[in-house]
């Protein structure tokens, strides 16, 4: 059970999500409001 | 599923404790019979994220059976279930969903950030004559202990707290966003920022105790609400209107929402870009407000 809890938290680690990847997919296109929140969001991680 | 139930079969029995088939709708319509049936139900629900099919007995039946009868019949149900994400979990499993729950009149809705609360605020809600939603953060089971009393007492539905008092600016959050905000706090005391902090737990979602957050606006003169869930339609947005109708010639700034994006609750590997952290508190701090920091 430890070996897989410690595999799973390091693909955690590996697979990092992108913003674009958490943003992209929810509507076909970003609404104004997500394009307003995505720039938000770049702007923390700038 | 978080052992929030253990051991009450063996000290109540089988017939007050009992488990159930995994069929929501089935579980909540059973329970707003029994409650019309005059008992007490409290319902757990295993995740939020799976308590979408019980909208129907929610919405068309526990939430309206007082209306629908005139008050000659309650519902006096308890709905808890884990909410939010922080725990890496996967899809269906990181939702925080409590607005939908808000905006069904009929219902009341409650959050606890400490054991305290979460003692006080099931009392009130299991004695509570109407149905309430018990929202329990699953990040907050397993990240900090607290000693109990243990009489039996209320937290009251619909009083907010006012966890720390400050003069510059109100943060409102609830549930595991108390503890965020709290260690951004902390954080900017360690780094020598000067800035005077008002943070209120509102604890009861539905119905917002609007008192407690327009008299600290009126106060500082500025506001910011932070929770996970998604920002648009949101508590916060409620929070923001409640603001501008009641405490608007107060306000110094505009008011701001720090929450979850208006998007499908990421998976496990995204959930730290969509959750509000102490860092991004402090950011929203630093750049949404002038001369705050």
């Amino acid at each position: 059970m430890q070996e897989v809890k410690q595999t799973y938290e390091e693909s955690l680690k590996v697979l990092q999500s992108t913003t674009d990847e958490i943003f992209d997919h929810t509507y076909e296109a970003l609404t104004p409001t997500l394009v307003e929140q995505k720039a938000d969001l770049l702007a923390y991680q700038s | 599923m978080f052992r929030v139930t253990e051991g009450l079969q063996a000290k109540y029995g089988e017939e007050r404790i009992f488990d159930s088939p995994i069929a929501e709708a089935t579980i909540v319509g059973t329970a707003v019979g029994a409650a019309l049936a005059g008992l007490r139900p409290v319902v757990e629900m295993q995740f939020q994220g799976f308590s979408f099919p019980t909208f129907q007995q929610l919405m068309v039946h526990a939430a309206r059976y007082r209306n629908r009868t005139r008050s000659n019949f309650k519902v006096p149900m308890v709905l808890r279930m884990p909410m939010g994400g922080g725990v890496n979990a996967l899809e269906h499993h990181s939702e925080a969903i409590e607005a939908l729950f808000a905006h069904i009149p009929g219902l009341k809705v409650v959050m606890p950030s400490t054991a305290i609360d979460a003692k006080g605020l099931l009392i009130s809600a299991v004695r509570s004559n109407d149905t309430v939603v018990y929202l329990e953060p699953k990040k907050l089971y397993r990240s900090f202990k607290e000693e109990v009393p243990a009489q039996i007492y209320e937290t009251p539905i619909g009083k907010a707290k006012v966890v720390v008092e400050g003069s510059d600016i109100t943060i409102v959050t609830y549930g595991a966003h108390v503890h965020v905000v709290f260690e951004a706090m902390k954080k900017l005391m360690e780094a020598g920022k000067n800035i005077s902090i008002e943070l209120i737990d509102l604890r009861t979602i539905s119905p917002i105790d609007t008192e407690t957050v327009i008299e600290s606006v009126k106060k500082t003169g500025r506001l910011l609400v932070v929770h996970e869930a998604v920002k648009s339609f949101s508590v916060a947005s409620e929070i923001i209107a409640q603001v501008n109708e009641k405490a608007f010639d107060y306000l110094e700034e505009a008011p701001q929402r720090l929450t979850g994006y208006d998007i499908t609750v990421p998976l496990a590997r995204g959930e730290n870009l969509f959750r509000p952290d102490a860092d991004k508190v402090i950011w929203y701090l630093e750049t949404k407000f002038s001369g705050l920091l």
